[in-house]
This record gives C-alpha cells, sequence and structure tokens, in this order.
C-alpha cells in the first residue's frame, strides 16, 4: 500500500480547525438517572495519566450518529439542517425521541435481531420475510424484550397468525448442534459449542452440564408434517433425557432442563393422561407438561441474570461499538467486563424497566459517554473498552444499503413517489402522522427491496458475528457496482443532478458533503476538493462523479464517526 | 449436584494461553505479519523463496475406489481396473493414468476418516482443520504468513462457479478471506468506470486516501488499514485485468478447453504471479446415481489436466516452493445402490500431496481388502492441516495472536502426519 | 407379477407378418425367476431361447438354462458386461466389457468346469463350517483387447460377417466377424459414444454418445455420412456441472426402417438420478426423430432398454430413482402423426406465399416436432429394470433387475 504525505495545507488546517469545534453544553439532570450512573462509572474507570477524554460530538457528528444507531440510515439533509437550526437546549432528546418513534426505528431493529436470531440463514420452512415482519411489527409496538423472547422460544408454527414467530426454531429443525450452540449465543451471552463434549477445556465455568441442560428442553420436541396440509410445526412427547459422556473423562452425565447453573426443572408428577393431543401420523403431539415450553419463560426469569446481562451488553455495543464483554458471546469469569459493576446496573434498570429496549436506548444516547467525538487529542488512542472517545462503528450491510440508496437520492426519490401514491389513493393522507410515515416506510422499503437486496448481497458475510470484513469484492462493488453507477448517472432525480445543477463549486461540495457525511466541508477540504474538480481532465461530469465514488469509498463514509 | 470440572484432557492438547479467552479489542488486527510463525531455521532457508499451496478441490466427494484407493475385484470394487503407476508398487484407478505418471510427485493417505458424511460439514473439517468453530480455512492461514508484504494481488484466491463456500478468513484479517473468481470470470466489478481514465481513476484514490489519513488523525486506526488495504488489493487487480483475458490457445490445448482445464491455467498463471494459496474447485463427484459414468467424465477431465498443471509446476521449478493438495469433503459408500451411484462416506477417504515440504512417492495408512473400513495409521481432518502447514513451513502448534487472543492454529488434539513431511 | 394398467384399452393383440405367432403384451406375466447374489447390469436370450445370459457387478457374464434353471458361471473379463450380442450361427456369445476387451464365448461349452468357490465369511468357533460352493464355469474362447477405457457395445451384422463396437476411447470400430480383425476406425465422436449398430442394409452403422450426437458411418469406409441430433437425450447438470445422457441401448427394427434410442431427457440432477426416461424412435430414410417414447408416468430414472417386436410394438425397460422399474410397450403401426403446420409463408387460407419457393416451402411442412407417444400397456416391475431381450420367436421377454433376479415373462 502506497505511504502517503498528508498535504500541508489539510494537516494544518486540522491542526488549527478541530479544536475548535464548540463543546456542547448538557442541560442539568438528575444525579439518579441511569445516563449519569454510565457517566459516572465511566469516569470513575479513566486513568487519569490518560489526557481528557474527547469532547462532545459536534450536532452534525451526533445527528449522524444518532440516526444510524437508532434508524439505520443517516438523517435526510432536510432533517439534518432543521435539527442543526434548532436553537433548543433539549434538541437532541427530542431528536432521540423522534428517532425511537420511528418507523425507521422498528426497521433497523428488525434487521439487526433478524440477523442476531437466524444468522442469514436460508428459508427451511418458514418464509423470512414472515419472520422479518414478526420482528418488525413487534418493534414497531415497542414489545417488551422478554415477550418477544418469549414468544420466539416458544412459538411451535401452528398459529397460522403469526407462524413468523417460530422461524428461530423451525428452520433449525431443532438440530441439537445448531439450536443450542445458538441460544446460547444470543440469549445468554455464551457459545457453549467447545462444552459438547467434554467440560469447556480453556473456560471453566462453562460445562457440558449447561450445554446439555439447554438441550434438555428440546429433546422431547420433534417436527411434524401435517400429513394433508404438508405444514412443518412442532410437536412435543413425553419421553426423551438428556445423557451424555465426556470424551476426555469417560464420566457420564444427565440432567434435566436447566439454565446454566440454575437449579433443574423437574417433571411434575406423572399424570393418568399425560398428552392432551397424543402424537400419531396425523397429530402433532401436546403434552400437558412441554419441557420445550419450560425455556422462555426459565430464560426470561429474574433468577436467570444471564439473560438480561447479555442482552443489556449486546444494546451498549450497539450503540458503543464495544460491549462490556468481548466476544459478545463469551461471558465467563474469566473474561471479566470492562464495567461489571455499570453492567449490572443497567442490566437491573432494563428488567425494572420491564425490558423496554428504548428505555435503554435513550439512557445509554443520552450520556455525555455516548456523545463524545470519535477524535482523541493527543498521539495515544486508548482502548476502546475505556469509552474515552467514541468507537468508530462499521456499517452493518443494511446499514449500508440503506445509507448508500440514501446519500445518492434514491430514498428521496421513491418517498415522493410513495407519498404521491399514497396522496392520489387517499387525498385525506397525511404524511406527517405517524401512520402516515409508517405506510410510506412500507412503501418505499417494498420499492427498494431490489436494490436493498443487491447491496446486502456483496456486504454481508456469513459469519454474522464479524463486525466488519473488507474484501477486494467490496471495493470493486463500490468502485464499479450497478447500483452505485446507475445512481450516478444524471437524468435520474438523483443527488448527481442537484450537484451538477450548483452554479458554484463550493456549493456544491457543500452539498455533497452533506448528503454524504452528514456535515460540511473544512474550507482546506472543500479546496481539496475544487481542485479535484478542476483538474481532474476528463470532463466536469466524470469529475464530479469520481469526486462522489471517492467519498463513497472512503472511510468517513464507511463508519459512523 | 455440584458442577466439578474435569481435568482429563492433556495439558498439551489443550495448551491454551489464558489470554485467549480474556477478550479483548474489535476483531480487526493489523497487516499480515510475514514469518512470525516460522522457526529461524526455517525463516531462514525460506528467504527469498515464497511458499504457496495449490489446492484442487474435487467436490462432491470422489470415490476412493475409483481414484486412489482402487479394490478391484472386491465385492465393492466396481468396474475400474487398478494401474501401476510412476512408483513401483502404489497402483490407483485406471482413470487417472496421466495422473498415474506423476505419482513419484505426490504421495497418497488413504486412511482418513472424518466421522461425518455431510457436504459442509466435511468440507469445513478439511478445510479447518476442526471438526467445528470459527476457524480459518488453510488457504487464509496461508495468505496471513506466507504472502510477501509487497505482493499486491490477494493471498487466496479461490476458482470456483458453485459449491458449498463459506467465510474463510474466520478470526483473521479480511484481507486473507478468499477472493472468490467465478471460473475463469475476472472478480465481478472489475474494472473502471465506464470513461474514467487510469490518470483520474489515481487521482481518485490519491483523495480518498488523504481524507481517511485525515479521518485516521485521532482515531483507531486497524479498521481503517483494513478498509485501505481492500482498496490496493481492488486496484492492483485492476491493474491486472489481463490475467483474466483470453488464455493462450495452444496452453489450452495442453490443459484441455472444458471449464476445469481453463481455470487450471488460470491457477498457473496466479501462482506464477505470487498468489499465496490458489484453490481450484471441480465439481461434478456427488455421484449417487450414475457412479461410474460420471467418474469416466469427470476424472478424465481431471486426470490429463491435473497432471498438466502439476507438471508446468514441476517443470517451472516451483515444486519445491508449492505444495499441491488434491482433495474431497468425503469419499463414497463401499456398497452401489441401485442407481449405480455410491453415497456419502466419510469413514475412508484419500487425499493426495506433493510438492513442498511432502516426501514423494509414498502411501500412508491403509483400509481394510473391500475397503469399508480404515486399517491403519487413522488420520482425520486435524492431522491433514497440521500437515500441510508444517510443510510450507508454519508450525502449525503454535498460536495465532489476534487482538491479545491465542488460539491455536492447529487443533492440539491432533498433530501433523510426521512421516509425510521431508 | 401381475400385468395391470392398461390404459388404452383397444384390441391389443397384434398380428404380425414375419410368421411371428400372435402374443398380447396386456397379458404379460412373469413365469420364472431366477436369482443371482450380485445385482445384474444386462441381459440377452440366446437365439434358441434355451439360455439367457445376463451380466453382473462381480464382472461374471452368467448363463441360465430356462429350462433346468442350472446357472454357469463365464469368467474372464476384469470388469462389468454391459452389452452382449451373439454370431450369426448363434453359437458364440460376444460380450462387451468395461475392461475394454470384447469376449467371445461357446454357447454351449464343450468344456464346463467344476470349482469350489471359498467361503465368503473364515469360520469361527460359533459358526459352522458353511458347505463349499460349486460353481460351472467356463473359460472364454478368445479376448480381444478393442478399446482403451470401457468397451461400451458390440453388435454383430445381421449378415454376420461383421462386428461393431465403440468405447471410451472415442472410436468407433468394425471388425471382420470370423478372424475379429479390425478393419477400420470410425473418427469423430469427441465424447464418449456408448452404443452402435450396424444397419439391417450392412452398409451403414450408427453410434451415440453421451451428447446425444448421432454419427451415420460408412460401414466400408468407416467415414461419417451424416449427424443426427438427439441432443433431447443428453443434460448438462448444471449443479453440478457436467454432461449426463447418451444412449443406454439401442436397436434397429428388423427392416431397416426405424432406430430406436434409449436413455434420458430433462436432465434437472442427473447425480441424484433426476431425470426424466426417454425411448427416441428415428425414421432411417429421413433420419428425424419421429417419436418421444415416453413412459406412462414418467417418474425420474432412466430408460435402459428398447427392442422393436416384429409383432410391431416397441418396447423398453425402466429403472426408476426409487428402486422400482417398468417394461412398458408402445404400439408403433397406430403413433399418429401430427398434422403438417401450415406450410411457412402461407396464409390465413393455407394457400403458399408465391414468394417462397416450393421447396422451402415443403421442407418447411414436413419438419415438425417428434409425437410425445404414451405406451399401451405397462408391467410394473418392484426393482429397477436394468436390461431386456426378448425370445426370437417374440414369445418370451427377460429383464434383468438391480437385485440380482433375472425375471422371465411370457406375453
Amino acid at each position: 500500500m502506497p505511504t502517503f504525505k498528508f498535504p500541508p495545507i489539510l494537516a494544518a488546517a486540522i491542526c488549527c480547525l478541530l479544536p475548535s469545534i464548540p463543546t456542547v453544553v448538557f442541560a442539568q439532570e438528575s444525579a439518579g438517572q441511569l445516563r449519569n450512573i454510565i457517566d459516572s462509572e465511566i469516569r470513575k474507570a479513566h486513568d487519569s495519566t490518560v489526557a481528557n477524554a474527547a469532547v462532545a460530538s459536534d450536532d452534525y457528528t451526533f445527528a449522524r450518529r444518532i440516526s444510524m444507531d437508532l434508524a439505520g440510515r443517516p438523517l435526510t439533509v432536510t432533517a439534518l439542517q432543521a435539527f442543526i437550526a434548532d436553537k433548543s437546549t433539549d434538541k437532541r432528546e427530542q431528536l432521540i425521541d423522534r428517532l425511537l418513534t420511528s418507523p425507521q426505528y422498528a426497521r433497523h431493529m428488525q434487521y439487526k435481531f433478524d440477523v442476531l436470531l437466524m444468522q442469514r440463514l436460508p428459508k427451511k420452512h418458514i418464509a423470512p420475510s414472515e419472520f422479518a415482519e414478526f420482528l418488525r411489527q413487534s418493534f414497531v409496538d415497542n414489545k417488551p424484550h422478554d415477550q418477544l423472547v418469549l414468544e420466539i422460544l416458544t412459538a411451535d408454527g401452528t398459529d397460522k397468525s403469526n407462524r413468523g414467530a417460530s422461524r428461530f426454531l423451525l428452520d433449525r429443525e431443532l438440530k441439537r448442534e445448531e439450536t443450542v450452540r445458538v441460544i446460547g449465543q444470543v440469549f445468554l451471552g455464551r457459545d457453549l459449542q467447545c462444552a459438547q463434549c467434554h467440560d469447556h477445556p480453556q473456560i471453566d465455568d462453562y460445562f457440558q452440564q449447561h450445554y446439555y441442560g439447554l438441550a434438555a428442553f428440546l429433546k422431547r420436541s420433534y417436527l411434524f408434517t401435517d400429513p394433508k396440509s404438508k405444514i412443518v410445526s412442532i410437536g412435543d412427547k413425553i419421553e426423551g433425557d438428556v445423557t451424555f459422556t465426556s470424551v476426555f473423562t469417560g464420566e457420564e452425565g444427565k440432567t434435566q432442563p436447566r439454565m446454566l447453573a440454575l437449579t433443574e426443572l423437574s417433571d411434575p408428577p406423572a399424570d393418568k393422561e399425560p398428552y392432551e393431543t397424543k402424537p400419531d401420523k396425523t397429530n402433532r403431539g401436546v403434552p400437558k407438561y412441554n419441557r420445550r415450553l419450560q425455556l422462555g419463560p426459565s430464560m426470561i426469569s429474574d433468577e436467570n441474570i444471564a439473560f438480561r446481562l447479555n442482552t443489556t451488553n449486546r444494546i451498549w455495543a450497539q450503540m458503543m461499538g464495544q460491549g462490556f464483554v468481548e466476544p459478545l458471546d463469551l461471558f465467563h469469569e474469566a473474561n471479566a467486563a470492562s464495567h461489571p459493576a455499570l453492567l449490572q446496573k443497567l442490566a437491573d434498570a432494563l428488567r425494572d424497566h420491564k425490558y423496554d429496549l428504548k428505555y435503554l436506548f435513550k439512557e445509554i444516547a443520552m450520556s455525555k459517554s455516548y456523545q463524545r467525538s470519535s477524535y482523541m487529542h493527543g498521539d495515544t488512542i486508548p482502548a476502546v473498552n475505556k469509552y474515552y472517545n467514541a468507537a468508530i462503528k462499521p456499517l452493518s450491510p443494511e446499514q449500508f444499503a440503506w445509507t448508500l440508496l440514501q446519500s445518492l437520492g434514491e430514498v428521496q426519490k421513491q418517498t415522493k413517489a410513495a407519498e404521491a401514491a399514497l396522496l392520489s389513493k387517499d387525498k385525506e393522507f397525511d404524511t406527517g402522522t405517524a401512520a402516515g410515515q409508517v405506510l410510506v416506510e412500507a412503501k418505499v422499503t417494498a420499492a427498494l427491496q431490489g436494490p436493498l437486496d443487491a447491496i446486502v448481497a456483496v456486504f454481508a458475510s456469513q459469519n454474522t458475528a464479524l463486525k466488519f470484513t473488507a474484501s477486494a469484492n467490496h471495493a470493486l462493488y463500490l468502485i464499479n457496482g450497478p447500483e452505485i453507477a446507475e445512481r450516478l448517472t444524471p437524468g435520474g432525480g438523483y443527488l448527481i443532478d442537484e450537484l451538477l445543477a450548483c452554479e458554484e463549486d463550493a456549493t456544491m461540495i457543500e452539498t455533497l458533503y452533506l448528503h454524504l457525511y452528514s456535515r460540511k466541508p473544512l474550507p482546506a477540504e472543500s479546496k481539496l476538493a475544487q481542485e479535484f474538480i478542476a483538474t481532474a481532465g476528463d470532463g466536469k461530469l466524470l469529475a464530479v462523479q469520481e469526486l462522489m465514488r471517492t467519498l463513497l469509498c472512503s472511510a468517513e463514509y464507511r463508519f459512523v464517526r | 449436584m455440584t458442577m466439578r470440572r474435569n481435568k482429563g484432557c492433556n495439558p498439551i492438547d489443550h495448551d491454551l494461553s489464558r489470554r485467549g479467552f480474556m477478550g479483548g479489542g474489535l476483531m480487526a488486527g493489523a497487516m499480515a505479519g510475514f514469518g512470525t510463525l516460522l522457526s529461524p531455521a526455517m525463516a531462514a532457508k525460506m528467504k527469498g523463496q515464497q511458499k504457496q499451496i495449490l489446492q484442487v478441490y474435487l467436490q462432491g466427494g470422489v470415490s476412493q475406489f475409483e481414484s486412489w484407493d482402487p479394490k478391484p475385484g472386491t465385492t465393492f470394487g466396481g468396474p475400474f481396473r487398478a494401474i501401476p503407476t510412476s512408483v513401483p508398487g502404489t497402483q490407483i484407478c485406471e482413470l487417472m493414468p496421466h495422473t498415474a505418471k506423476k505419482m513419484h510427485l505426490l504421495s497418497i493417505v488413504r486412511s482418513i476418516n472424518l466421522r461425518t458424511n455431510d457436504h459442509n460439514k466435511g468440507m469445513l473439517f478439511m478445510e479447518k482443520g476442526r471438526p467445528a468453530g470459527t476457524y480459518p480455512y488453510v488457504g487464509s492461514v496461508a495468505s496471513k504468513y506466507l504472502s510477501q508484504p509487497d505482493n499486491p494481488l490477494p493471498g487466496f484466491v479461490h476458482i470456483t462457479t458453485r459449491g458449498l463456500s463459506g467465510e474463510t478468513a474466520g478470526f483473521l484479517e479480511a484481507q486473507h478471506a478468499q477472493l472468490r473468481l467465478e471460473g475463469v470470470q475476472p472478480p465481478q466489478h472489475l474494472g473502471l468506470p465506464a470513461g474514467v481514465s487510469e490518470d483520474l481513476a489515481l487521482r481518485s484514490e490519491n483523495l480518498r486516501l488523504q481524507l481517511n489519513q485525515q479521518f485516521k488523525t485521532g482515531r483507531s486506526r486497524s479498521l481503517i488499514d483494513s478498509y485501505d488495504a481492500s482498496f490496493d488489493q481492488a486496484r492492483q487487480l485492476i491493474k491486472r485485468t489481463h490475467l483474466f483475458g483470453d488464455q493462450d490457445e495452444k496452453e489450452l490445448d495442453r490443459y484441455g478447453r472444458h471449464w476445469f482445464g481453463r481455470r487450471c491455467l488460470l491457477a498457473r498463471t496466479l501462482l506464477e504471479e505470487g498468489v499465496t494459496c490458489v484453490k481450484v474447485t471441480h465439481h461434478g463427484y456427488d455421484t449417487h446415481a450414475e457412479n461410474f459414468n460420471f467418474h469416466v467424465e469427470q476424472l478424465d477431465e481431471f486426470d490429463k489436466t491435473f497432471a498438466t498443471l502439476l507438471g508446468d509446476i514441476e517443470e517451472r521449478g516451483m515444486l519445491d516452493n508449492v505444495l499441491v493438495i488434491v482433495y474431497s469433503e468425503f469419499g463414497r459408500t463401499p456398497a452401489i445402490n441401485h442407481k449405480f451411484g455410491r453415497d456419502h462416506w466419510g469413514a475412508s477417504l484419500s487425499v493426495a500431496m506433493g510438492g513442498c515440504g511432502i516426501q514423494a512417492g509414498g502411501v500412508v495408512g491403509s483400509t481394510n481388502a473391500d475397503g469399508t473400513a480404515v486399517k491403519d495409521r487413522e488420520v482425520d481432518g486435524g492431522h491433514l492441516f497440521h500437515t500441510y502447514l508444517q510443510a510450507v513451513g508454519i508450525d502449525s502448534q503454535q498460536n495465532h495472536d489476534i487482538d491479545g487472543r491465542s488460539i491455536p492454529i492447529g487443533d492440539p488434539v491432533t498433530e501433523p502426519i510426521k512421516e509425510l513431511l521431508s | 407379477m401381475s400385468c395391470n394398467d392398461d390404459s388404452n384399452p383397444v384390441d391389443s393383440k397384434v398380428a404380425s407378418d414375419t410368421g411371428v405367432a400372435e402374443v398380447d403384451p396386456t397379458k404379460a406375466k412373469e413365469i420364472q425367476k431366477f436369482t443371482h447374489g450380485r445385482p445384474l447390469t444386462t441381459c440377452r436370450v440366446e437365439p434358441s431361447g434355451k439360455y439367457v445370459f445376463v451380466g453382473a457387478e462381480d464382472y461374471g457374464i452368467y448363463r441360465f438354462d430356462l429350462e433346468t434353471g442350472d446357472k454357469v458361471a463365464y469368467l474372464g473379463h476384469d470388469s462389468w458386461v454391459r452389452r452382449f450380442d451373439f454370431s450369426a450361427d448363434g453359437k458364440t456369445l460376444l460380450s462387451s466389457g468395461w475392461d475394454g476387451r470384447i469376449g467371445f464365448w461357446d454357447v454351449e461349452p464343450a468344456v464346463i468346469v467344476e470349482v469350489e468357490i471359498a467361503a465368503a465369511v473364515e469360520k469361527t468357533e460359533k459358526e459352522e463350517a458353511k458347505a463349499a460352493v460349486i460353481q460351472s464355469q467356463v473359460a472364454a474362447t478368445k479376448m480381444i483387447e478393442a478399446h482403451q477405457g470401457f468397451s461400451r457395445w458390440v453388435h454383430v451384422a445381421p449378415d454376420g460377417k461383421t462386428i461393431a463396437t465403440c468405447g471410451n476411447d472415442k472410436l468407433v470400430k468394425v471388425w471382420s466377424a470370423k478372424k475379429m480383425k479390425l478393419r477400420r476406425q470410425c473418427v469423430g465422436h469427441e465424447r464418449h459414444p456408448w452404443a452402435v449398430m450396424i444397419h439391417p442394409n450392412g452398409q451403414e452403422l450408427v453410434s451415440e454418445d453421451i451428447m446425444g450426437e448421432i454419427i451415420v458411418w460408412g460401414l466400408k469406409d468407416g467415414k461419417q455420412r451424416s449427424k443426427i441430433d438427439a441432443s433431447v437425450m443428453t443434460g448438462f447438470d448444471l449443479k453440478f456441472q457436467a454432461d449426463m445422457g447418451g444412449a443406454r441401448a439401442m436397436a434397429f427394427n428388423h427392416a431397416g426402417t426405424l432406430l430406436g434410442c434409449a436413455g434420458t431427457t430433462n436432465v434437472v440432477n442427473a447425480f441424484a438420478g433426476q431425470q426424466d426416461p426417454i425411448i427416441c424412435i428415428i425414421d432411417w430414410e429421413s433420419k428425424e426423430i419421429t417419436h418421444h417414447l415416453r413412459t406412462k408416468d414418467n417418474k425420474p430414472g432412466i430408460e435402459w432398454g428398447v427392442h422393436f417386436h416384429p409383432a410391431g410394438f416397441v418396447a423398453g425397460c425402466f429403472a426408476g430413482q426409487s428402486n422400482n422399474g417398468t417394461v412398458e410397450f408402445w404400439r408403433l403401426d397406430e403413433l399418429a402423426v401430427a398434422e403438417p403446420e401450415a406450410a411457412v409463408g402461407a396464409d390465413a387460407d393455407g394457400d403458399l406465399d408465391p414468394e417462397k419457393s416450393a421447396s422451402t416451402a415443403v421442407a418447411e411442412t414436413e419438419k415438425s416436432k417428434p409425437i410425445e407417444q404414451k405406451p399401451f400397456h405397462v408391467v410394473k416391475v418392484d426393482k429397477a429394470v436394468r436390461g431386456i431381450d426378448f425370445s426370437s420367436d417374440g414369445r418370451r421377454f427377460a429383464i434383468a433387475c438391480a437385485d440380482g433376479s433375472l425375471r422371465v415373462y411370457e406375453l
């Protein structure tokens, strides 16, 4: 890779200009609020030898970051400029509230949890779109998270109105290796895979008992295909116990259903008629006491601390770019959380607020720790898990797809078309209402499904635990991919038309920066870009297109600052 | 019930650094470290000689009876005969007469038991050396530890058009993931946008680097460095579009004008260009029906082409530095079904390998007389993984160091097949 | 085995003009069943009707005496045999082996050796010693190295003077029948030819390869005369990226006016046996495929045999993907001929466009799609059927099954 020397003009500009970004003054809040607890715990753990923590992010940076984190895409330039111009002292809180109630929030959370829970597995028995819609609606309704998890773990596929919920178990076909592993990872923050054949060789607190304790919930469950409708659902029997042998020691063990180290769940005394519906060729088994149906309640019970710690850790990582525990699925004693007390407090607070994720999102977003700039003064960049500065966060494939389409003007184009279509059907239609926004969002998403899928396919990784992958294939796509090239072509009603219509290059560049970076360019940046246009030599159109591509390929675009 | 921690494992088997599970930073590390895991002796020996790997993956499960471990005239032997090879005493199936003449360059392992009949699991075991878990493929490991720092091309290129593929880099940096080429087609979207000259492209790239350099200031660099590396790779590929252009007619006559021939010719080119690991997939071995007719067709295509490729590597003096591996994700059942087919069989399969670090001309392990089980020297994907890496000078019994996590490179419960190593 | 499912209840007693007794395929019934220990690959009824020869997956050829049930092993090939033929005098069996050799065997050998075959399982203390198995064995009178790789097919010309073979060296070879001397090699197939037949006129021979390319050759000079496109019988499996197709069996009718090629079509996943069986009937004069004989249920599988019965129907045997099989019968003399499409260039009333040349219009008129023909009778078999042959009098047929059984039916 070629080394590059900073052009003096730009270096000087950075040194002069960045420190002068105004510090945001936070409103006074009650000391007991969670956001303040976050800040005080984070501050407590800061090393006094390290220079001051990063300053607060400016409004542009905050707007881009919070919109990406809560809505999965940046604000439109119109909304951004309105936010910048707003003089209210609580405008950041208002923006957070707006985003949390937007349909884009539900969509973003749908993507997040779909990838977390289903790991981009192809369809087996349930259409992925059904599961996605189940998730989306759950987030529209702000369903308590424990309730959501309960539904996912108890759905058996027989509820025709809500079959999507059963995809988590059904599409893994109850295969033990995959199902137990993912339950441990996504709900408990523990990858128990290596504890299948023996106690985990490196992690002292992952035992075979834990692995098989989870397996025991599902041991008596099976896939049932209705002979007439051919619909696959989950049936259950009253037989089936779990035993295991360590391949190292030969020791045998057995367990009833249990949640990690908590007490085993014993079956109730045997009933004369143990079944409500006996299993046979035409009926799926429905026992009166169903071990599988204990999994959900056990998972979300107050006793199962691991559940809320894991949930909290993941939400924290989503916002801050770094979990208290990393990797996110490796909670164990020897892998201590960076801020164990804070993690516990946040988890308990989430529980106390009935697993309202929006509550947690907001408290984190309102903290100073979240709102810090990602830029650190000084020579040393401290470890990200100290939160001296905000971590830059790579966009997920879905975020990237939406951001690309929005930056280039496609989302606005489709939004106008959707609004016009809805208005033509209903003269009373009002885009300003929440209901109107929901309809517009659904219509725009449907219209953009093709390009969204195409872009996600390029950037999605089969290893969904990876936070970021960068490959030559990705780069080639950004340089030369069709979805981008099409939207850099003039005459299509995209951003490039607006740019080419600018009379002044400086105006054009400012417009470009606002759309792509959600900020205005520094004077030195604008000058650099103007020089690029002027000296490109291949005609104005090509120069502008290349400038757009360059920004699209830049790190500031790929990561949230 | 009191939880007990069993200490039954051999400390050597699971001797991991505690640091390995302490967690740490984000999963993006620094640039590839050349030579970081070589013994000093090996490093000295290899100075100036890049080691490479050529993987020929016969996707679907080539029948060991119809390839490296024939059992003619036995109950399950099928209709093919065994033929002598250039190694006295070693016979392979008659379907590979050209390869038979090159057997002095290869060794065979006949005693592999993967304990799985699943395509994906078998493939992953053979690639990662572990039966489960997120680990990098051997090609990605090779890319990380063997790639020359100044080689602009990706370290791991896979030439295929379909088949099972996954993320190959595991926890290694993204630039070590396979770059997948659709057959001999250039990578998707290879090229500059319409109308953009090389000069303008260079200016764009310089501007992009300037912007990134600015963005990096005061921020953590590793993610951005990784991102820059991917663009560097892409730009280098764009400069080398000619690699994917028309292939020489005479060479095509030698290699065969079918897809496999073209892909192997491209593979040779990429090896000559210094790509660390080149993998070529030949499809069409999952022969549940018409096993024999399909093996006739597929191995007919494979045999001459592979022998040509191997011969070219040897003639160019590359064989001392290129490890050649021919493998599948499992073998095929001894029993022949009613469709004249053989089904999946992970219990006894064969692999052929030669070149860098391998004692050629040998046979390791054996199956019983009718080919229904491994008879001696049973090994699995873990042993093979160790062997490949040791052959190219990577100490597979050391650890990766990924952001403070120590992870054994090869599965500690297995070890290299020492009798194969030269 | 019951005969069943006659969906075409037309009088099926078909008279012939060749002196063959009336036969009624709809009344076909299994009259004999012989079992060999290993799956069978093919079968032929010896001309006198006394014996049936089968190939098996143990490399052996076995002669079953239909009267006594005696089995004699003809051992000498190092691989499977999937095709037999007989010398003109019926005294010699010719076998085409996948070891590349043509075997010559006496149908009635002078010497049959009784050989004790070693028990397959070693005797343990607990097991009683198995009774020694005595096998009657015959050796070949000669074995000729005919091809590199498989020798796929052998056919003795009806006049008995010439023998044709084809093999995996992509060659079709013509031999003198008397001394099995190679007369000429026909070069031209780019892929492996699977079957070759000499035309009853003794002037031509025809072969088909895995790609469905049929080449007509001059028998005397070995030169290509023409090609017939039977690519309907091949397929490229997109998923696994390999070709599969070709003629599993080939036959002329007695007069040489029709050629039948048995195999597959509509390849979806040949690796799993997911393709449709088919017999293509080619009109020899026009060299056009006139009929696609399709099985009644069109279940996935392979059509392994084709036979033109003197009584005028065509019989084929089918091996299903699910290890079941059938023998199906198609009527030939009542095969419908499609109405010629309106001559190209004709107006709505069918009048020819005077702009078009008459010959063009006629040529275009005559070219029509093959008829998709369903059988008039099906005999269901509980195992995959891999070969079929009829006795010379046409009264019986034998089938070779994947379970090692040879079954004889009477019509």
